[in-house]
């Protein structure tokens, strides 16, 4: 009886040992867009988005900052593009970033007059 | 009225979007063709005419990062599943060389709706699926029948669809976060051998 409880037990410590009790999971990125306003420093958009995993696979989204700008997010597996509109967009390059050199935040050289915009990873999507 | 049952094996060819990396065997791998469903008429004795139906399901291609994902979970709890499938659908004609012996070549040409998609998911925490749509450029068959009795044929056959993908759409637990034109299209050929019934050739 003895052996078969040893028995029992190194075959679960095996298991532990090869990780074949965890359970896996895809585990994609994710990107924050973050748009503030330059003179009083509020966020006007904080928005989260999957990272797709798959070849073809797209993210966009579009956030209201204010009156005077919106935001369009496209995002595939290995770029994302941040396009400004509205009358404070108007004429503004977009802002791209390659998806691998997303974790250490990326900062948009020339945003909107008046505002900053920022890219950066490790955030909570709660709307796909 | 013409029915006309098919299995088959279809791999993939080309270019499923002009993109770098993209080709069609990046995103799927071979696939099983279970069944074809073709419904016509004969408008002569060599002649027909009909629509056709067809499903191929396998699982993800060649694309390494992709894979990788896939993979990851080889353990005996494996929460992470990746499929793909296809579908074709259109109208062909096809010409029989000689259809009252009882062996006969065949040929065809079709053409269509063309669709394929392939699928990420793990135990309900994430799903993702891509679908890329667009036209059935040519559907280019050839075979051989035959018959054995009166009313049922079989044979082999080939075909290759060449098709063209201009739309995509991703949804990413169950919504829908793209459905939009690819920017820039390519090119892409599905080849299949199999073998097909004819029941009242």
């Amino acid at each position: 009886m003895k052996n078969m409880q040893l028995a029992i037990f190194s075959w679960l410590a095996a298991l532990a040992l090869c990780g074949c009790d965890g359970q896996q999971y895809v585990g994609p990125d994710t990107a924050l867009l973050t748009i503030s306003h330059d003179v009083t420093g509020s966020k006007l958009i904080e928005g989260c988005s999957y990272v797709p995993v798959l070849l073809g696979s797209q993210v966009q989204k579009r956030y209201v900052a204010d009156d005077e700008l919106s935001a369009l997010i496209t995002i595939t597996r290995s770029d994302i593009v941040v396009t400004f509109e509205g009358a404070a967009g108007d004429g503004v390059e977009p802002f791209r970033v390659k998806t691998k050199e997303l974790e250490g935040g990326a900062l948009a050289d020339e945003p909107p007059s008046g505002y900053t915009a920022e890219l950066g990873s490790d955030c909570a999507v709660e709307d796909p | 009225m013409h029915f006309v049952p098919m299995t088959a094996l279809i791999f993939p060819f080309g270019l499923a979007t002009d993109a770098q990396g993209d080709t069609l065997s990046a995103r799927y791998a071979w696939q099983w063709m279970p069944f074809e469903i073709g419904l016509g008429a004969k408008l002569t004795g060599e002649l027909y005419l009909g629509g056709y139906l067809n499903v191929g399901v396998g699982i993800e291609g060649s694309d390494l990062a992709t894979e990788a994902r896939c993979d990851a979970g080889v353990d005996a709890v494996d929460d992470v599943s990746c499929s793909a499938s296809s579908v074709r659908v259109g109208l062909e004609a096809r010409y029989t060389f000689t259809p009252a012996e009882s062996m006969s070549g065949w040929l065809g040409y079709g053409f269509g709706f063309t669709s394929a998609s392939q699928t990420i998911k793990d135990a309900g925490r994430y799903s993702e699926t891509s679908t890329a749509s667009g036209l059935e450029l040519a559907r280019l068959t050839g075979g051989l029948d035959f018959r054995f009795k009166r009313g049922f044929g079989m044979g082999p056959y080939a075909m290759a669809s060449v098709g063209r993908y201009t739309h995509q759409r991703t949804e990413i637990r169950n919504v829908a976060t793209f459905s939009g034109d690819i920017a820039d299209p390519g090119v892409h050929v599905w080849l299949a051998l199999g073998l097909r019934m004819v029941v009242f050739p």
